[in-house]
């Protein structure tokens, strides 16, 4: 079944231009969610059946890594696998987000075929 | 850069949506101004102010808007170190943020409607500049010292290894150009190279070094949108260039003396290899406007004549220009371009190797056959088809095709070769060293996939050993060696495996001085290499590559040049083996499986 996926960034131009380059990226999912922060986010995975998390780190209110430890704590959403999406390139915050159960990380210009290549295995 | 029409739609969300958040933060950051005291609302200021930065920058980075990226990313950078509490917000850097706030306001409506950034270049490039340098001296006079200080280092080391990335990147690229000339997405991602140089010189006021970068990068534009070289071969002017950067590179790090010698022959040289038409040149010398050359084409154009008249005589009938002032802009062109040829001749002299066309290696696997033999073969191939399933013995045919394939191999193996000797030979004028340069066994590689997958490794580590592994000839007599060094090129089948070696008879690599260091940085304990000869200790160092003897590993990999060598061989499933001897030489084995 295709996979619906959570875009989450505090910028909606960030969104739509990661929605876009999963079209580009010729990926098979279902409906694509948004979300503008941390907190948003939460609200959506809760409500609706997401299978795979693209997330920001920096933003306001709930930032990315904020977000993953929050998500740890609920047991409905825990499993859902979470993917980063930064410029930063600081090994540290990755890791950080990595150790507390992300699955990847994407960094900020990508191409089609970063997102196929770090995408693809989980769809 | 231009924004794709595809991205127009993004462009303007993207537009709406910074100008918004810049709407939020402008009237904290002119309150701020008004009263340097509001302590109450500095958080405010640097909160919205990083999240705008940030957030122009990482959507600026898909649109390719570049010269948006510079000042995003230093401000991002600014106020990150004030959101950490590492810096604080002086008066100057609330200054360059009001400067960068307007930066956004004016430039982000231009770039909506030109589609492009390209104007902002100039304004772009001296605020990024304003802004690292207040970063780079606020170590010196800010409140909090201690943290501070580190800010130069911090800036320098980055800058340094940046640049140095992008330069290899670079001259990997232009050693190529033969074979990525073809390719414009190549081509346009080799130009944001020279981009990114050129914005990393600007941020350091490197100016010669920048104007060097700028120069390539607008050859390249040129030449994307249909110019055409005049020489046929403009990667020599380039390579050139390149050189000149780097080695001015090596003369600021050691001596903080960030002039380029001959900077005006490079200039020139890079000038001279484009012709221009005759309209453009009339726009830059300011005599007559882009829109003029429109209505100009149009008239010469919709001309009935036979003969089409020439742009110059419709413009000079307009009354647009005069006929000297066609001249002269003319004259001026081609005195540029003796002077370019004159630049060239004098930077360097090129080989005779240089002039050989060559053509294999490339990422696209492209070559160039014989025409003849290509026929033949694909005439084989259908007399195969055909008779192949009449069960008649076609072991004739398959020999002659296994011959005519195997002299296309030769063929492009000399194109391969004659590259690796015109590196080998450009770099050894460059550094002024006298090689001896000897290619043995190259047979081995009979497939043009191993030449392509190999071409970047063996490149680099060629370069390598004249650049480091060879001393010069003054070096050399000293310690009673010949004058020319000597560097062989060397590969072999070895059962299922091809081996291919780089070995030089130059200084060679110290590893008990190497293992010494590591031994005083407490990398490692003494115990794991005293009972160790060089090369037992080599070995070990090389196949146990545990955290423990990383610091070694990298000064052995720095010295041998290895570290780009292994990137590139993660793709080759290959294993690299490597011999040195103090005084005697190194030598660097590539291993690869020769069936893939």
């Amino acid at each position: 079944m295709a996979k619906n996926i959570l875009i989450v960034d505090d910028s909606s131009t960030m969104r739509k231009i990661i929605s876009r380059s999963l079209r580009q990226a010729g990926l098979d999912f279902g409906d694509i969610y948004e979300a503008g922060d941390g907190q948003e986010a939460l609200v959506v995975l809760e409500k609706e059946s997401i299978d795979i998390v693209l997330s920001d780190i920096n933003m306001p209110n709930m930032n990315g890594i904020e977000l993953l430890r929050e998500k740890r704590n609920r047991p409905a959403v825990k499993d859902i696998p979470v993917l980063m999406i930064s410029t930063e390139t600081g090994e540290d915050i990755i890791g950080e987000a990595k150790s507390l159960g992300a699955v990847g990380a994407l960094k900020k210009p990508f191409t089609p075929d970063a997102v196929n290549a770090v995408l693809g295995p989980l769809m | 850069m231009n924004v794709a029409a595809e991205n127009f739609k993004i462009l303007e969300e993207f537009v709406h949506e910074s100008l918004e958040m810049v709407q939020r933060v402008a009237p904290f950051v002119r309150a701020l101004i008004q009263e340097p005291d509001r302590e109450d609302i500095l958080p405010e200021v640097t909160k919205n102010g990083f999240r705008l930065f940030h957030s122009i920058k990482g959507s600026a980075g898909f649109l390719q808007l570049d010269h948006l990226i510079g000042p995003a990313e230093a401000m991002e950078y600014l106020l990150d170190r004030v959101r950490s509490g590492v810096l604080s917000l002086t008066a100057q850097s609330v200054s360059l943020l009001a400067e960068a706030i307007r930066f956004m306001e004016q430039g982000l409506p231009l770039v909506l409607v030109e589609k492009s950034d390209d104007k902002l270049a100039a304004s772009a490039g001296a605020l990024t500049a304003a802004i690292l340098r207040s970063l780079y001296e606020g170590g010196k006079d800010s409140c909090l010292e201690g943290a501070v200080s580190l800010v130069p280092a911090e800036m320098r080391e980055p800058f340094l290894w940046e640049t140095d990335n992008l330069l290899v990147t670079a001259e990997q690229e232009f050693v190529l150009w033969d074979f990525i000339a073809v390719d414009h997405q190549r081509v346009k991602d080799l130009s944001r190279t020279l981009h990114r140089l050129q914005q990393n010189f600007a941020l350091f006021e490197l100016t010669d070094m920048e104007r060097l970068c700028r120069a390539l990068e607008s050859t390249l534009t040129r030449y994307l949108q249909g110019e055409f070289f005049q020489t046929e071969y403009p990667e020599r002017i380039f390579l050139r260039t390149i050189d000149a950067v780097r080695s001015t590179m090596n003369q600021f790090i050691e001596a903080e003396d960030p002039t380029v010698t001959g900077l005006e022959h490079h200039l020139d040289a890079l000038q001279g290899l484009m012709r221009q038409p005759i309209g453009t040149l009339l726009v830059e010398a300011g005599l007559v406007d882009p829109q003029t050359i429109q209505e100009a084409l149009e008239v010469q154009r919709s001309s009935q004549e036979t003969m089409p008249r020439r742009l110059g005589e419709v413009l000079v009938e307009m009354g647009q220009v005069t006929q000297e002032q066609v001249h002269h802009v003319l004259h001026e062109q081609h005195s540029k371009r003796m002077r370019g040829e004159q630049a060239e001749s004098m930077l360097a002299d090129i080989g005779p190797s240089a002039g050989q066309s060559t053509s294999a290696l490339a990422d696209n696997h492209k070559v160039r056959i014989d025409g003849q033999k290509f026929a033949r073969m694909v005439e084989l191939i259908e007399h195969l088809s055909v008779e192949g399933a009449s069960g008649k013995d076609f072991l004739p045919q398959l020999r002659e095709l296994q011959g005519l394939a195997h002299a296309c191999n030769r063929e492009v193996l000399s194109s391969f070769t004659d590259r690796m000797k015109r590196v080998v030979h450009d770099v050894a004028v460059q550094s002024n060293k006298k090689v001896h340069f000897v290619i043995e066994g190259m047979d081995a590689l009979l497939n043009q996939r191993d030449m392509a997958l190999l071409a970047d490794p063996l490149l680099h580590l060629l370069r390598n050993g004249v650049e480091h592994g060879l001393e010069t000839t003054e070096q050399r007599m000293q310690v009673g060696k010949r004058k020319s060094g000597r560097l062989t090129l060397l590969a072999l089948r070895q059962g299922d495996e091809i081996w291919v070696s780089v070995e030089d008879d130059g200084r060679g690599i110290d590893m008990h001085k190497i293992a010494a260091l590591a031994v005083e940085q407490k990398l490692i304990p003494p115990e794991q290499v005293a009972p160790y000869s060089s090369r037992e200790l080599m070995e070990r160092l090389f196949q146990s590559r545990t955290s423990t003897v990383e610091g070694v590993w990298e000064e052995a990999e720095r010295s041998s040049g290895l570290a780009v060598v292994g990137k590139s061989l993660q793709h080759l499933q290959g294993a690299i083996e490597m011999w040195s001897h103090p005084g005697k030489g190194t030598r660097v084995t590539l291993k690869l499986p020769w069936k893939h």
